[in-house]
């Protein structure tokens, strides 16, 4: 019964907010300028293709009616078709997803294992040096950008020391473990942002937890030092810790587009850059949804388990 | 609270003086960030496209202190030219945000009701969107070129500008001088929100706008190194980092001095930011 | 006697969740004569600030109508509600966030004039800084933000931003709970002085009993929205004609008495404004309850020397009241 609650509370939050994410999604394409027809085939399409294309999409009829047609389709798992390579563009996407979600996923492993542990030395002893050299650490992680990061680990770790693939080339099925290896330094680079903000917000919420009441009365209790930091100090940080996870998805999804080009890993980051320069809208349409959908989809699933989990939140 | 009758919660016993280096150091950083900005023209000792197809790809000397890329270009007039357009850019992002977000904070935090709540959806709605990814939907649609990409990124930073001011707008109007000013008849844009809703909801948000900018300068460096920002030949931040990315293999460490400006600038906006913050702590008066 | 302000049948109601609300005024009628300082007492959530607020306008009243010196307020033109608000101004009672933080003390005391739109600016200015001075802060002061100042000199800025519109009725809500005892005293000596000085009519809310029966000629007592007792200061301090004031008399603390006298501790908490209890809202805590106060509502009913109450059973522990109701003075 609890579990029916719990995701029905949030479907009735989410559901809408996706409902409103396929419309803003779809209200992107009405922002290129100029005739739809002729920016979506192309400035030499003949007339009979521009005719085609204004028929399939509907371009005469209102923008609600194509709405609710497009949204229709999307349900449906109907994203509509490429006027560049003629493949449905659901097909060209799903292809390109699972490199993309292995990434962010290795990403924010590497950003919990770096990040958590961190947090917690530097709430130890707030204001010391060792607080003050994580912090700073943190301040300049959340500086470099990740795509930078990503260059120089290549010059190092691939070009310098040969330790890595470089960039390009690696296709996921015919070499799995290679194709693993080719993962790590984009990962790290992707990670290491989002661990310098998890290292943060841990280290705050462990400071107001460690020095709230109840873990006065445990160390009256005799319970050892690190026994109380994690048995129960981040236990109790793990609602600010949920939260943020749900945001780090969002940011490593974005991250993942431009680490991905610099990386020459085809995900749907680099599919939606040579969507770009060939102008195939649709396909950026349907990677601009798509990752709104995972962001959702995750915070959803994130926040369901942390309900089930904590006695305190019904 | 009476000043008389209460002594501050905390004392301020562990702002570590040594911390102030760091603080300095970021201070510095803006300043110099400032100047170039500024005074790129007479810094710079050569015009930042032009090229010598003669000397490419060379390495520092007296005469080109970071070296050429791979079109002769001069690194550093490159460099400190597109260190204007960078920051340029990120301001107008931020701007944009501001303009744009700032009023309409003040607007669902002092208002309330069902406007606040159709426009706090709607942006939830915006923020489901990785910021990075909506800006390159936007930027894409409208077509890449550095307006169009800054105001993408002003479009997706403006939730953040809303909610930040929001929150604050909603702090202040629960205190009692506003409804001390309306016990007496003050109410309305020009007697209420701009004499005491604006004022004391206007700090907090400067101190943000520091990190708002150091966000909007990685979008522009991204944005600009997938060609959807600013465009070749001119340089930014991104587009020199782009351009040295293509002959990493034979001038590695080409792509070290761009992205450590960016770094440093962004950690210096943080820090300072940050101490803004904390200056601003009413806890600290 | 005239009325200045007179409230009849006032309620206010605050929504509560989708469909519920909540009466945190209920139905009170109340004269505020001329001249006179008028107390009201209650504990927290009686209704007492709401009630002050409804009197300025600040709140919406579901029920009834508040007059002033005869004219319904609700129906004033705007221009006659300028002037309305003007005449009636209001001490609040945190002294510190009374004050915009970023306004020098004396531009926050020049507002209402600027509102109002009186004068010219220089006089403005001058009317302030009077003001100021009236209220006893030293010139050096005038320029100064209210973190620069100490508790009892923002209370004073806040009454002399109350005056600077030379109100005819001044209402003080809790303006002096806020402060230590000592500041107390100061503050209100200084209203007493100002009240003649101005020729003020004043409303001073407290849930301090003692500091009412100091400064007011009359004294309503409210209790979860309504009104139980109204009385001349001494009266009600001397002889409590409802049971809660009795209460409330009794739970003085008295340094003279020791000992003497029964001390009636009330049973139970404040029941929730949200569900108020049938009948009188009172009887559950009531010593002198019966079974008809579960279900009876009792009204105000006039009683000897010129006060009211509302409890059923007055006339059998109190005494008989007046024979001729045209005494009844300023509670109807």
């Amino acid at each position: 019964m609890r579990i029916v609650s719990a995701v029905a509370s949030r479907l009735v939050w989410t559901v809408p907010t996706l409902l409103l994410a396929t419309l803003v999604a779809f209200l992107l394409q009405q922002l290129i300028p100029g005739d739809q027809a002729v920016a979506l085939a192309g400035e030499y399409a003949t007339d009979e293709k521009l005719a085609a294309i204004r028929a399939d999409l509907g371009l005469e009829q209102p923008v609600l009616t194509r709405y609710l047609d497009w949204i229709g389709g999307v349900v449906t798992g109907d994203l509509g078709t490429s006027y560049r390579t003629g493949q449905p563009v659901a097909e060209i996407v799903l292809d390109r997803l699972p490199v993309t979600l292995l990434l962010t996923l290795l990403a924010l492993l590497i950003a919990i294992a770096i990040g958590v542990p961190s947090g917690v030395a530097a709430a130890q002893r707030p204001g010391t040096w060792v607080d003050r050299l994580f912090t700073t650490a943190a301040t300049a992680g959340i500086a470099i950008p990740n795509f930078w990061l990503g260059m120089m680990l290549i010059a190092v770790f691939a070009v310098q020391l040969g330790w890595f693939p470089g960039p390009g080339g690696v296709d996921f099925a015919d070499d799995p473990g290679n194709a693993l290896r080719a993962l790590v330094l984009p990962s790290v680079a992707l990670g290491m942002v989002g661990s310098a903000e998890i290292c943060r917000q841990v280290r705050s919420a462990m400071i107001e937890n460690l020095g709230s009441d109840y873990v006065r009365t445990l160390r009256a209790t005799g319970l050892s030092h690190w026994s109380i930091v994690w048995r129960h100090a981040l236990k109790n940080s793990s609602l600010p810790l949920a939260t943020i996870l749900g945001i780090q998805v969002s940011h490593l999804v974005g991250g993942a587009v431009v680490v991905e080009a610099v990386f020459g890993l085809s995900g749907i980051g680099s599919l939606v850059v040579e969507a770009t320069n060939q102008r195939d809208y649709i396909v950026i349409q349907a990677v601009v949804l798509l990752a709104a959908v995972i962001v959702l989809v995750t915070n959803l699933v994130v926040d369901i388990s942390y309900r089930l989990l904590d006695p305190r939140i019904s | 609270m009476s000043t008389t009758l209460s002594k501050p919660a905390r004392k301020p016993t562990r702002t570590a003086p040594r911390r102030s280096a760091v603080i300095w150091l970021s201070y510095g950083i803006l300043v110099a960030v400032a100047v170039v900005v500024l005074l790129a023209d007479v810094l710079a000792p050569h015009a930042p496209n032009q090229q010598d197809l003669t000397s490419v790809l060379l390495g520092p000397s007296a005469e080109h202190p970071l070296g050429t890329d791979d079109l002769g270009r001069d690194v550093l007039s490159r460099l400190l030219h597109g260190t204007r357009v960078s920051i340029l850019a990120a301001l107008l992002a931020v701007g944009i945000a501001l303009v744009v977000g700032f009023p309409l904070g003040i607007l669902a935090g002092y208002v309330g009701g069902w406007p606040d709540a159709v426009l706090m959806r709607l942006l939830d709605t915006v923020m489901a969107f990785p910021a990075l990814v909506l800006a390159i939907g936007i930027t894409a649609m409208l077509g890449p070129d550095i307006t169009t990409a800054m105001v993408a990124v002003g479009v997706v930073l403006t939730p953040v500008v809303v909610r930040l001011t929001r929150a604050q707008t909603m702090a202040v109007a629960g205190q009692t001088y506003i409804e001390a000013a309306s016990s007496f008849g003050a109410r309305g844009v020009r007697r209420m929100i701009l004499p005491h809703v604006v004022p004391n909801v206007v700090q907090p948000i400067v101190a943000q706008v520091a990190v708002l900018i150091g966000f909007a300068l990685i979008a522009e460096a991204s944005l600009s190194f997938l060609q959807l920002g600013v465009q070749p030949p001119t340089a930014s931040w991104g587009t020199i980092l782009a351009r040295s990315y293509t002959f990493l293999e034979r001038a590695p460490m080409s792509i070290f001095v761009p992205g450590a400006a960016i770094a440093l600038t962004v950690f210096a906006l943080n820090i300072v930011g940050e101490e803004v913050q904390r200056l601003l702590d009413p806890r600290r008066r | 006697m005239t009325a200045l302000m007179r409230l009849d049948d006032v309620s206010v109601r605050f929504p509560v969740g989708r469909r519920r609300s909540v009466s945190a005024v209920d139905g009170v009628s109340l004269d505020v004569v001329a001249g006179q300082t008028l107390g009201l007492i209650g504990e927290s959530g009686s209704g007492k600030s709401t009630l002050a607020r409804a009197m300025l306008g600040l709140v919406p009243t579901a029920t009834g109508s508040v007059s002033w010196m005869g004219e319904d307020v609700a129906a004033m033109s705007r221009q006659r509600r300028r002037a309305f608000t003007g005449e009636v101004q209001m001490v609040f009672q945190d002294p510190h966030s009374a004050l915009d933080p970023r306004r020098r003390v004396r531009q926050s005391v020049r507002e209402p004039l600027d509102v109002l739109g009186r004068g010219a600016r220089d006089e403005r200015d001058d009317l302030a800084r009077r003001a100021l001075a009236d209220v006893g802060l030293p010139a050096h002061l005038h320029d100064r933000y209210p973190h620069q100042l100490s508790g009892g000199q923002k209370q004073r800025v806040n009454i002399a931003r109350a005056l600077v519109t030379r109100p005819r009725l001044l209402v003080c809500d809790e303006s002096v709970a806020a402060l230590d005892v000592a500041l107390q005293a100061e503050i209100l000596n200084l209203l007493g002085d100002l009240k003649d000085e101005y020729d003020l009519t004043v409303v001073f809310i407290s849930h301090d009993l003692g500091v009412v029966g100091h400064i007011s000629d009359r004294v309503a007592v409210m209790y979860l929205g309504k009104l139980v007792e109204t009385a001349m200061a001494d009266v009600l301090l001397d002889t409590p004609r409802h049971p809660y004031t009795e209460a409330l008399l009794s739970a003085r603390p008295d340094v003279n008495e020791t000992g003497a006298g029964e001390r009636i501790i009330l049973r139970g908490d404040v029941p929730s404004p949200l569900a108020p209890p049938t009948g009188c809202r009172f009887h559950p805590r009531c010593l002198h309850a019966t079974p008809a106060c579960a279900t009876d509502l009792p009204v105000l009913v006039p009683v000897e020397d010129g006060g009211a109450s509302a409890c059923l059973r007055v006339a059998e522990l109190y005494g008989p009241g007046p024979v001729d109701t045209s005494v009844m003075g300023g509670a109807r």
